[in-house]
């Protein structure tokens, strides 16, 4: 990032979504950003300057959704709150690629609707507790201070008990924590990764250390964190690179600061070293690797080469006292038990056991 | 144009610009004993040397007959486009030439040879804009490939024009280095490789070497693949055990895989019909038992012995054969 704005030198901005307040913070963020005013069906225009757009615009479709998950691996069945598309920072892994046929980034000024939309599900039994979060298909954070959507909805699930959202960000944005939630329903998260990784591959992110220290700030202010170790990639000196990563949390945080961590390998479509080379950059080394496309049509690491890594985490996580509150992000019954000895139906299943962990601060 | 008659052995037949050349054959020879000369060659003349700028195969047979003349028309400048006539004599000869086997069936090696005189003579924007239109219809992904081809040291030409080498493999042969291409001369030289094949030697020998960290020419040497071509193998044999053995350095682990379950499944599998397949990719920790019965006897066969695999020691080691067992990848 060149800016403390991304670089967004242009904002398009949906007609039906002129006069909404999300608008409203975006040019009080970005005054020098061109304005543009879509009608219905129109593209944006080219941001000047070499910048990007931002697209601010009405979803039209449903805005809580399942994870894109498959049958064939085990999902932790969050449930994604969508509120926007794309993400400013550029990770050579990032599965956005795939996902969305350009790079604009957009965000759903129509919170009016989403709300609606959240109040009927939420509201409908309030003994169902609903784990939830915004970072699938964009950063939840990087466009924060542009777009004030979280503080929005964190304003307006301040009425629901029943729910913890979970903030997933490669950046170290807390400007979420003027609306001042109740620190057990939102779970502050982020990815992390080897610092070869975050270097050479996370274009444009928070440091790792501007990463943990947020979270630091936020277990300060009352709040668990959410740690995610993906995707974990193989290249030379991996071990090195991922044991310092885990001995840099615990310079920051106690194991009981942490409610839950993910560990997940990395995994693609076949075509995204296309993309890439498409795209003029170099095949990443990780990519150069030994992979199977599995059963759900992604290339993966061939199952032996991810369950070293993994038990490489795992037995280095414990040797710093964490261990509860570990899990694969889509993994099959296999590598979970060759690695944690037991599958995660043995634990009553994921999903419930991720919300007693989100839910409970005992676990 | 002006029509010339030339004794035929004062007239070079095989000069560079001729880049198609080939000896004539009985039937041209015969042909203008028995009818003569019908279509005349072309000729330009360099100051006052006349120069063959096409018909070297005509000139050639006339020459070997007794007391025969070479008719040849001269194209004047008038006759030029302005492009052309402002050309270099090399690149105009060239392009003559060109035109005067347009229509011509052009193979990959006549492409080569095309691109080598033009790249010797000028730009290869010049060969692109001049010479391209002569030898590729728009949109001909063989003039992609050519261009990556001319990269290429020019005694892999030969290779090309004998079958063992394709032209759309361009791309990943110039993924090489000198070196490597040196290293698998002797590979080239063996087999007639198709673009899939040569395509999988060359992008798993480069990556191979990538993860390694080491120089692709090593990682061949280590492969076992340069010393294949003297043991007689078949070409099929030779290209199966090239392929397998520089697969084996790119997907260590992946065939390690393959190969313990080759075993295992041979050895659970001994005398009977039934085979075995793991599962996509090692996934799971499963197989797939196939056979075929073609009546009852066949089923109760298959069922007692299936029956005995399910007790045979080797049954537990094949299902959870990608549990990582610690050993280096």
């Amino acid at each position: 990032m060149t800016g403390p704005m991304w670089d967004i030198t242009a904002l398009a901005v949906d007609a039906a979504v002129a006069g909404s307040a999300m608008v409203a913070r975006a040019r009080a963020a970005l005054p020098e950003a061109a304005v543009t005013v879509l009608e219905p069906e129109a593209l944006p225009p080219p941001a000047p300057n070499g910048g990007r757009t931002l697209h601010i615009k009405a979803h039209r479709g449903r805005f809580l959704r399942p994870c894109p998950a498959t049958r064939s691996y085990r999902c932790c069945s969050y449930q994604i709150i969508h509120i926007g598309e794309n993400c400013p920072m550029d990770c050579s892994y990032c599965i956005l690629r795939a996902y969305f046929r350009d790079r604009t980034l957009s965000a759903f000024a129509n919170t009016e609707a989403m709300f609606d939309e959240l109040g009927r599900i939420f509201g409908r039994d309030r003994t169902r507790t609903f784990r939830v979060g915004t970072g699938q298909f964009a950063d939840s954070l990087a466009l924060e201070p542009i777009t004030g959507h979280t503080r929005e909805l964190l304003g307006f699930l301040a009425a629901f008990d029943n729910v913890i959202l979970e903030l997933k960000s490669k950046t170290a944005d807390l400007s979420w924590m003027a609306a001042d939630p109740h620190p057990d329903r939102v779970l502050p998260a982020w990815s992390l990764n080897a610092p070869e990784i975050v270097a050479a591959e996370e274009r444009d992110t928070a440091p790792l250390t501007a990463r943990l220290a947020a979270a630091r700030e936020c277990v300060r202010a009352g709040f668990r964190v959410c740690l995610h170790f993906d995707p974990v990639c193989l290249f030379p000196g991996w071990e090195r690179g991922y044991a310092a990563t885990v001995d840099m949390i615990f310079d920051y945080l106690r194991p009981r600061d942490i409610a839950y961590m993910s560990l997940g390998s990395f995994r693609c479509l076949p075509e995204l070293p296309g993309r890439l080379a498409a795209e003029g950059r170099a095949v990443p080394r990780y990519m150069l690797n030994e992979f199977v496309v599995g059963p759900d049509g992604k290339k993966r690491l061939l199952r032996p080469l991810r369950v070293r890594q993994f038990r490489f985490l795992v037995d280095r996580l414990a040797k710093h006292g964490f261990s509860r509150g570990l899990y694969f992000c889509m993994e099959s019954d296999e590598v979970w038990r060759e690695v944690l000895g037991h599958t995660s139906r043995d634990m009553g299943g994921l999903a419930p056991y991720l919300l007693d962990m989100a839910r409970n601060r005992g676990g | 144009m002006q029509p010339y008659f030339f004794h035929p052995r004062d007239l070079e037949t095989r000069a560079a610009h001729l880049f198609w050349y080939a000896p004539p054959d009985a039937a041209l020879l015969a042909s203008l004993e028995q009818v003569g000369q019908i279509t005349p060659a072309m000729v330009v003349f360099d100051g006052d040397r006349p120069v063959l700028a096409a018909g070297s195969r005509r000139a050639e047979a006339l020459g070997r007959l007794r007391g025969r003349t070479l008719a040849a028309v001269v194209p004047e400048a008038a006759d030029l486009s302005p492009a052309l006539a402002a050309a270099p004599l090399p690149l105009r000869l060239g392009l003559v030439y060109l035109a005067s086997n347009l229509g011509r069936t052009v193979t990959d090696a006549m492409l080569a040879a095309a691109g080598r005189y033009f790249l010797a003579h000028g730009s290869p924007a010049d060969f692109e804009t001049l010479a391209g239109p002569y030898l590729f219809a728009p949109g001909d992904r063989r003039a992609r490939q050519l261009a990556r081809w001319l990269t290429l040291p020019p005694d892999l030409d030969a290779l090309l024009a004998s079958g063992h080498l394709p032209l759309a493999a361009a791309g990943s042969l110039a993924d090489c280095d000198a070196a490597t291409l040196a290293a698998l001369a002797p590979l080239f030289a063996a087999v007639r490789w198709s673009r899939a094949n040569l395509e999988n030697v060359v992008s798993w020998s480069l990556e191979a070497a990538a993860m390694a960290g080491e120089a692709p020419v090593a990682v061949l040497a280590r492969s076992g693949a340069l010393d294949l071509p003297g043991r007689g193998l078949s070409p099929n044999d030779l290209t199966a055990g090239v392929l397998a053995a520089v697969r084996r350095m790119r997907y260590p682990a992946t065939t390690s895989l393959e190969a313990r379950f080759t075993v295992l499944s041979r050895e659970l599998t001994r005398g009977s019909r039934v085979r075995l397949k793991p599962s996509q990719g090692f996934e799971a920790d499963a197989v797939t038992v196939e056979t075929t019965v073609r009546s009852p006897a066949d089923l109760t066969a298959a069922a007692a012995r299936l029956a005995a695999m399910a007790e045979h020691p080797d049954l537990p080691k094949i299902l959870h054969l990608a549990e990582d067992d610690g050993a280096p990848a």
